[in-house]
């Protein structure tokens, strides 16, 4: 079963580690979850559009190349407003984390 | 420039060897030197040397100092052996740049019903996707991979023309 994390939230957790274009951060969120987190064209680009909309990233076309058939690559990067988002998805997800942790260890004390 | 196997290969005493060789030699840097720029990797670098027979030294490739250094192995080589390998060369090239070609103008057609940010970007990252299953010597099924990324791309390119369309018939924006 797939964890279930939204592709935004995915995007956000590899964005803040540095800029990348669509097939770069498909590939950056699946190494970084071990392969857990799996992005595909079906969501990355529509996630990215609305996160853009939202004002969570911004994007700029690079140079076109030939593999790409002459189409430039779209590159993105956190906003500022990104950069907030994302470090307090990291706190809610370590938060929850830690819940889980105490439960747990109550759970074996008891 | 370092690049390539001609200027190595006169350094090895071109001018002395048999004529057939330097025929079949004159034939793999026309073929190295054809090979589309987005083909580079389909043809590595090729360096030939005269010896007893032709030596044919595939995958030599540059470090960060420029010297060359081989990744694959040297072999003695018939003249035949040789024009073989020459064909094949040719023959998967063509094949590889036919087949690129083709998924191309097959995106071609619905990029059209597509806006311009969206055929470059995802039409753009399909294409690259396949160029690297097409050029990926590791890739254990080249073909089935490559089907299965066109049969992709279509089903969501086809899913975000469908969506814009309806979005635009009940006059809302899609993303």
């Amino acid at each position: 079963m797939e964890p279930p994390v939204s592709a935004k939230a995915a995007l956000l957790a590899v964005l803040i580690r540095g800029e990348g274009y669509g097939l770069d951060l498909i590939k950056r969120a699946n190494e970084r979850s071990n392969g857990g987190v799996k992005l595909h064209q079906g969501n990355v680009y529509p996630a990215l559009r609305d996160l853009e909309a939202e004002g969570l990233v911004k994007s700029w076309e690079a140079e076109p190349t030939p593999e790409r058939g002459g189409r430039p690559r779209r590159y993105y990067k956190l906003t500022a407003a990104g950069q907030r988002a994302a470090l307090q998805q990291q706190h809610a997800v370590a938060g929850l984390f830690g819940l889980v942790l105490a439960f747990f260890s109550k759970e074996a004390t008891r | 420039m370092k690049r390539g196997w001609k200027s190595w290969s006169w350094q090895a005493g071109w001018p002395r060897a048999p004529k057939e060789h330097i025929e079949v030699a004159r034939q793999l840097e026309q073929i190295w030197s054809d090979r589309p720029k987005s083909d580079e990797h389909v043809i590595p670098n090729i360096f030939v040397r005269s010896r007893d027979g032709l030596v044919v030294t595939l995958g030599a490739a540059p470090d960060e100092t420029g010297e060359f250094y081989f990744l694959e192995h040297s072999r003695n080589m018939t003249v035949d052996e040789l024009n073989s390998l020459a064909l094949d060369a040719r023959r998967r090239v063509q094949d590889r740049g036919k087949a690129i070609a083709q998924v191309r103008s097959s995106f071609r057609w619905i990029g059209i019903l597509l806006p311009k940010r969206i055929r470059d970007e995802e039409i753009g990252d399909a294409l690259e996707d396949l160029h690297r299953i097409i050029n990926d010597p590791n890739s254990p099924n080249i073909r089935r991979a490559v089907r299965w990324k066109i049969i992709s791309t279509w089903f969501w390119l086809a899913w975000r023309v469908v969506t814009r369309v309806s979005a635009a018939i009940r006059g809302r924006s899609a993303s």
